[in-house]
């Protein structure tokens, strides 16, 4: 039995052989699908669009256009099968969540590992991150979801749609970066050197192996960035404990480092995307 | 009145008689509603009756190795299904009968 990232793999090798006009009409439908099915099961969904890809492809070269084919209301079609698309289970809620929770997380340790000041982790704020995370990323998806049918200007005006997303993600930014003005410190607790160390370089080996492992292609290059995190994070401590002296040129490798960092990211995300 | 509003009571039958005579793809299926006469049906209206006939139980979907090409599921009508179709079957034939001499009272005036 194929599981939902084998059918979304095998159904971009199909999409090739559509026409371009056919092409547009099925991954309108995807997405909406793709981003309308968030709580359920994910392998009978893509599944479902999968069967219908390749029936359609038989019809394309018949002459028949997608519209024709599915009819010129692919809202309602895919609103009908996402009414009877079976729940998500408890166990693959939780899976999702999980990894939410780690990227979200992950973000905010890697991030503060980076600072020249000893980590502190505050639970309530990590507890913030999750909750706002899940908030935005959900305003975020509904906003992309509602624009692929929706023919008012607020969605189809290229401005302002991209005006609404970039608001939505600095939203997202400000929430997570003020958090901490607001939120109470009574159950924070500090990170030691070298213990903080030892913390981000495993929590980095331990997600790379799994992202390596599992051939999770989208997440190689954010590896790169972790990598870069890390690399920064412990020179800032081995300065800040004394052990290399702060030169003036610190803030030139720092930089240098964003700017690999950016690149390999940059260059690694083409890669896997060609590699497709 | 539309051809489509008749039609939204009858196509379940319609789809499990189908069914019923041979195991039977979504597209396969559409192509035999359109020979049969339904011209104007599509898949947006047959993919989710299929999904929905699937969910109640009343037809099973089964993958199968397709020597060359992508593998299809194939639907089967289930014994609850052969049971629904045979009601759907009587219910039909005595709306018609009912509907038939409603109509001919109404040419007589």
């Amino acid at each position: 039995m194929k599981t939902a990232r084998q059918y979304r793999e095998a159904m971009n090798e199909l999409e090739v052989n559509l026409e371009p006009k056919n092409k547009d009409y099925f991954t309108d439908l995807r997405v909406y699908m793709e981003l309308s099915s968030i709580a359920t099961d994910e392998r009978v969904m893509t599944e479902q669009l999968y069967q219908m890809n390749i029936d359609f492809l038989d019809a394309q070269e018949e002459g028949i256009s997608a519209e024709v084919f599915f009819g010129n209301d692919p809202k309602t079609m895919a609103d009908e099968l996402l009414k009877q698309l079976p729940k998500m289970t408890i166990t693959n809620a939780l899976k999702k969540v999980g990894l939410i929770a780690l990227v979200l997380w992950g973000i905010r340790l890697f991030g503060d590992f980076g600072q020249p000041q000893q980590i502190i982790i505050n639970p309530l704020i990590y507890l913030f991150d999750l909750l706002i995370g899940f908030g935005i990323v959900s305003l975020f998806l509904e906003y992309i979801r509602r624009s692929v049918y929706q023919k008012k200007f607020l969605f189809t005006n290229k401005i302002l749609s991209n005006t609404v997303a970039i608001l939505i993600f600095v939203l997202f930014i400000l929430a997570t970066l003020t958090a901490e003005w607001f939120i109470p410190e009574n159950w924070a607790f500090v990170v030691p050197y070298p213990l903080d160390i030892y913390l981000t370089s495993s929590l980095f080996l331990i997600s790379t192996i799994v992202i390596f492992l599992t051939k999770l292609k989208p997440f190689y290059s954010i590896s790169w960035a972790l990598f870069i995190f890390v690399i920064i994070g412990v020179y800032e401590r081995l300065t800040y404990v004394g052990f290399i002296p702060e030169t003036h040129d610190s803030i030139f490798l720092k930089i240098a480092a964003v700017v690999i960092g950016f690149i390999g990211y940059f260059w690694i995300s083409r890669k896997t995307e060609t590699a497709k | 009145m539309k051809n489509s509003q008749l039609l939204k009571g009858v196509l379940e039958g319609c789809v499990l008689s189908i069914i019923k005579r041979k195991e039977i793809y979504g597209y396969d299926l559409i192509k035999e509603l359109q020979r049969a006469g339904l011209d104007t049906i599509q898949g947006g209206t047959v993919y989710p009756l299929l999904q929905k006939l699937e969910k109640n139980q009343l037809i099973q979907g089964n993958i199968k190795d397709s020597p060359d090409g992508p593998n299809r599921k194939y639907f089967t009508l289930t014994d609850q299904g052969k049971s629904y179709l045979a009601d759907f079957g009587i219910q039909w034939i005595d709306l018609v009968e009912i509907v038939t001499h409603i109509l001919k009272e109404e040419d007589v005036e």
